[in-house]
């Protein structure tokens, strides 16, 4: 499997830039690395949102707790000044008018202030209310309590105060009493003091909190009670489920706990003196969207992590791999032969010194190919050289065999003046050691050996050497002419006897040199022909194998290239011109 | 490749944008928004403890639902309620909660002008199941108060439904006088004036009177002091409870009209939600006498 994968890989490699493979890595790492990231921090980013979201409550819950605390403080104060300082130290009819200055000043927080006799009777009550025909407080819990437990002050749940008779509804009330010694006259009698602290005033200390379905604040007595509850009517009523009883067990601090079906956060605070619970509550509901919130956050930086990385890799791919690329650039340009250009050389080091590297083996190759052209050159010189090498030992043999001839058939005259015409045909032919000579010089050169030819055949054939005015200066390679004339001597005239003939003509056309070798002997096929000019093909005839005239084909190549040469022009019966190609260059000149 | 890279930042970058919308979006709990802007509650025009626990009943229930409610208080007459009808569609409210016996004009009107809006009555309705309704179960008050009549009474003892005419009491009287008979106590329907109770008062007969409100009770409680009769109830007001701890009266049968606040707007919103809503939502009545009067505070005096 893991074969196979690298296997695919090592395929797909190839078939990618160096850019392209350089940018996915990028991304990938960077894909990785934010993803590995990004869940770590979006799961501590929770954990710490969750505890900052329950400290909060927990500060939140000791904000009330304070707000409460001073709020029953000031309420006990009122207790206290009450008691020691109007109900101890008057008498029970000089009372009223503290009372209500009292009253008075408490009114926003207090519904009223009523002072009890032990068995119940209604000594002082601020406002001025009557006392209930229906009531017996003495069945009232608060007044017990004071009486039982004399030396506490008593804080007691909720509840409608219908001790008195209101002009309007009946209010909800916070009891608070306490147990007092009233002086009448000379005696002291036992009593209860009753504050019927507003429970609109209490509110008040929660309802500055934040208060929602998910996140609120209610208070219960140490029996798990209800004191207050932001929707304390719904509760009452059945419509909100009742917080659990046991949550009043619970000691200060965060739970996690269940409210009717509601899974919350719980923080627990006691406010001093009375015992009950400050309860502050947050949904896990709540929570669980801060965190769904908080890893779209870093799922969000996340995203802009790999988006900058995304355009700063295609960036850096792109510079790291530029000189890389211009690199292969050139070297597809020099593998095409543009050895002259200037290879890039920019980039890190190792691009760099590829560059040197490859400039310095441009230069090297180049260098190379010119000692091989010059190699080239030389050995072509050496090949001409070689060829005319080949023609002059020819001719010689040729010559000389005539000579031989000529003495053996005592010929001595003949024989002087074919010597004679053979120094001056050699002197041409050496020419001091030049190998281009002008066309005069070739075509007096060729004139020499029909001398030559004719004066060891007796008149068998005739001759006839033209050239057109102004060709005789053009430059020709030397002994190329002769060597035609020889073939045609031997070949194109074989077998005819007094009515050969050969001419030679010089002349220009297009702007080329031409040089023609005609002679009215038997001629040829087409085949032999081109055969005598196809090097594959070996020529096997009579008297020669056709080495001439191929040398003179090969030796006008090489000179002057692969549009010049010999062109053969025949027919059976009818007689051969050979046609040399050459380029009208004046002797002296140069050569393009 | 080039295009891929294209593709790729652009999907990134799409992704980047939904995940920064998410995060600040409530869509996955959170405070959500208030798709639901204004229901327009039309109540009556009085000053008492039952109006505001009705008032805040409906205020509880709109911060529980997070919806925004405007509490309108109008004289009934048909013509007010209507131009405030209108009124009130034309400014964007979303359902009605009205607080009217004009029941039948209301939704004839609403008809005929093809005003489609959720209407909620708060009223005991007739049979007919043309809106939705908030009510207590009438049938079950009957059936309670000619048990409680039934234990109590002696058989020669007259039963008198006290009605003052108006739709909502007459309503009841239909379904209390057929429980009534089924149950085998006779009842007679007066309607609640000072003669036809001055009769009653000075006959030594006992008679056992059934009011159909409260202000029927408390004036009935007043005129007629004598202990040979006994007064029973239908809701309650503070004088009406006051009456209950001095035994003048027998007992009441209290429905909580806060309870009426808080189930009006939840219909109301079930409704703009598309939710299915009963027809007619019932709520609890209690029995109270002077026996057991302080263990009813909280449903009487809702705490807030």
């Amino acid at each position: 499997m893991w074969g196979k994968i690298r296997q695919d890989f090592r395929k797909f490699l190839p078939k990618q830039s160096m850019q392209n493979i350089l940018y996915v890595i990028i991304l990938t790492l960077t894909l990785l690395v934010a993803v590995f990231v990004g869940f770590f921090v979006s799961k501590s980013q929770q954990e710490k949102q969750a505890q900052i979201i329950v400290q909060d409550n927990q500060e939140l819950a000791e904000q009330i707790n304070v707000s409460m605390s001073q709020y029953l403080h000031s309420m006990m104060r009122l207790s206290d000044t009450l008691y020691y300082n109007i109900i101890k130290g008057n008498d029970r009819g000089q009372m009223e008018q503290m009372f209500q200055a009292m009253y008075d000043g408490y009114k926003d927080y207090v519904e009223s202030i009523a002072l009890f006799q032990e068995d119940g009777t209604l000594l002082q009550v601020m406002p001025a209310l009557s006392s209930a025909a229906s009531s017996d407080v003495m069945q009232e819990e608060w007044f017990s309590s004071a009486l039982e437990r004399s030396e506490n002050i008593h804080f007691f749940r909720p509840q409608i105060q219908d001790c008195f008779e209101h002009n309007s509804s009946f209010p909800w009330v916070i009891p608070m009493s306490r147990f007092v010694q009233i002086t009448h006259g000379n005696q002291v009698l036992s009593g209860v003091l009753l504050i019927n602290i507003k429970y609109s005033a209490l509110s008040e200390v929660f309802r500055n909190s934040t208060d929602d379905m998910n996140q609120y604040s209610f208070l219960m007595d140490s029996n798990g009670e209800l004191i207050y509850h932001p929707r304390h009517a719904l509760v009452n009523s059945g419509i909100i489920e009742k917080p659990p009883e046991t949550l009043a067990e619970y000691q200060d601090g965060s739970y996690e706990t269940e409210i009717g079906k509601q899974q919350v956060f719980c923080s627990v605070k006691t406010v001093g003196y009375t015992g009950w619970k400050i309860i502050r509550v947050i949904g896990k509901e709540e929570l669980r969207s801060y965190g769904i919130k908080s890893t779209f956050f870093v799922l969000a930086v996340i995203c802009q992590v790999v988006l900058f990385f995304q355009v700063v890799g295609s960036y850096i791919s792109m510079v790291l791999t530029r000189p890389i690329c211009n690199l292969e650039e050139d070297v597809k340009r020099i593998s095409a032969g543009e050895l002259d250009i200037k290879v890039h050389t920019a980039g890190s080091f190792e691009v760099y010194h590829l560059g040197r590297s490859i400039q310095k083996m441009t230069v090297r190759i180049k260098k190379l190919m010119r000692e091989v052209i010059q190699e080239q050159e030389a050995k072509r010189k050496s090949e001409l050289d070689s060829l005319q090498a080949q023609i002059t030992p020819h001719f010689l043999y040729n010559t000389l065999d005539i000579v031989v001839w000529m003495i053996e058939e005592n010929r001595k005259e003949d024989a002087a003046g074919m010597v004679t015409a053979l120094a001056r045909f050699l002197r041409i032919s050496l020419s001091k050691g030049k190998n281009i000579i002008t066309v005069a010089d070739e075509l007096e050169h060729a004139r020499n050996y029909l001398m030559i030819q004719s004066l060891r055949a007796k008149d068998q054939f005739t001759y006839r050497i033209e050239k057109d005015p102004g060709t005789e200066c053009f430059q020709v390679i030397k002994l190329i002419v002769q060597p035609i004339v020889e073939n045609a001597l031997y070949h194109g005239l074989e077998g005819m006897y007094g009515d050969g003939e050969i001419v030679i003509h010089a002349y220009t056309k297009d702007g080329d040199l031409y040089i023609s070798v005609k002679d009215n002997g038997m001629g040829m096929s087409k085949e032999q022909a081109e055969a005598l000019l196809d090097y594959t093909k070996e020529l096997k005839t009579a008297k020669g194998n056709g080495i001439g005239v191929r040398n003179v084909h090969e030796r006008i190549q090489l000179h002057f290239g692969k549009e010049y040469g010999v062109q053969i022009i025949s027919e059976e019966d009818e007689g051969t011109e050979i046609l040399l190609h050459l380029p009208a260059i004046m002797y002296g000149e140069k050569k393009e | 490749m080039r295009r891929a890279k294209k593709i790729g930042i652009v999907c990134v970058g799409i992704l980047m944008v939904v995940f920064m919308f998410l995060s600040y979006s409530n869509l996955f709990g959170g405070e959500t928004k208030r798709d639901i802007t204004k229901i327009s509650v039309i109540g009556i025009k009085r000053k008492n403890s039952q109006v505001e626990d009705f008032k805040r009943g409906i205020e509880e229930a709109a911060n529980a639902k997070r919806v925004d409610v405007e509490y309108l208080e109008i004289e009934e007459d048909y013509d007010t309620i209507k131009e405030y009808i209108d009124r009130e569609i034309k400014n964007g409210s979303q359902a009605l909660i009205v607080f009217s016996e004009k029941e039948e004009q209301i939704l004839s009107y609403l008809q005929s002008e093809k005003k489609k809006i959720p209407l909620i009555l708060v009223n005991p309705g007739g049979t007919e199941e043309k809106t939705i309704r908030v009510w207590f179960d009438v049938q079950d008050m009957a059936e309670c108060l000619a048990e409680k009549i039934h234990q109590k009474r002696q058989e020669e003892e007259p039963v008198v439904y006290l009605t003052d005419e108006k739709e909502m009491s007459e309503r009841m009287w239909t379904i209390f006088q057929e429980t009534f008979q089924n149950q085998g106590i006779a009842i007679e329907k007066k309607k609640m004036t000072l003669p036809n109770l001055a009769k009653y008062r000075d006959r030594k007969q006992q008679a056992v009177f059934i009011c159909s409100s409260p202000k029927i009770t408390e004036e009935t409680a007043d005129y007629l002091k004598s202990k040979n009769q006994v007064i029973y109830g239908i809701g309650y007001s503070d004088e009406v409870l006051q009456g209950i701890r001095e035994g003048k009266v027998e007992g009441v049968m209290a429905y909580s009209m806060y309870s009426f606040g808080i189930y009006a707007v939840k219909s109301a919103v079930y409704s703009i939600e598309g939710k299915k809503v009963d027809h007619l939502t019932k709520t609890k009545c209690e029995w109270i006498t002077q026996d057991n009067i302080k263990e009813k505070y909280d449903f009487l005096f809702p705490i807030y």
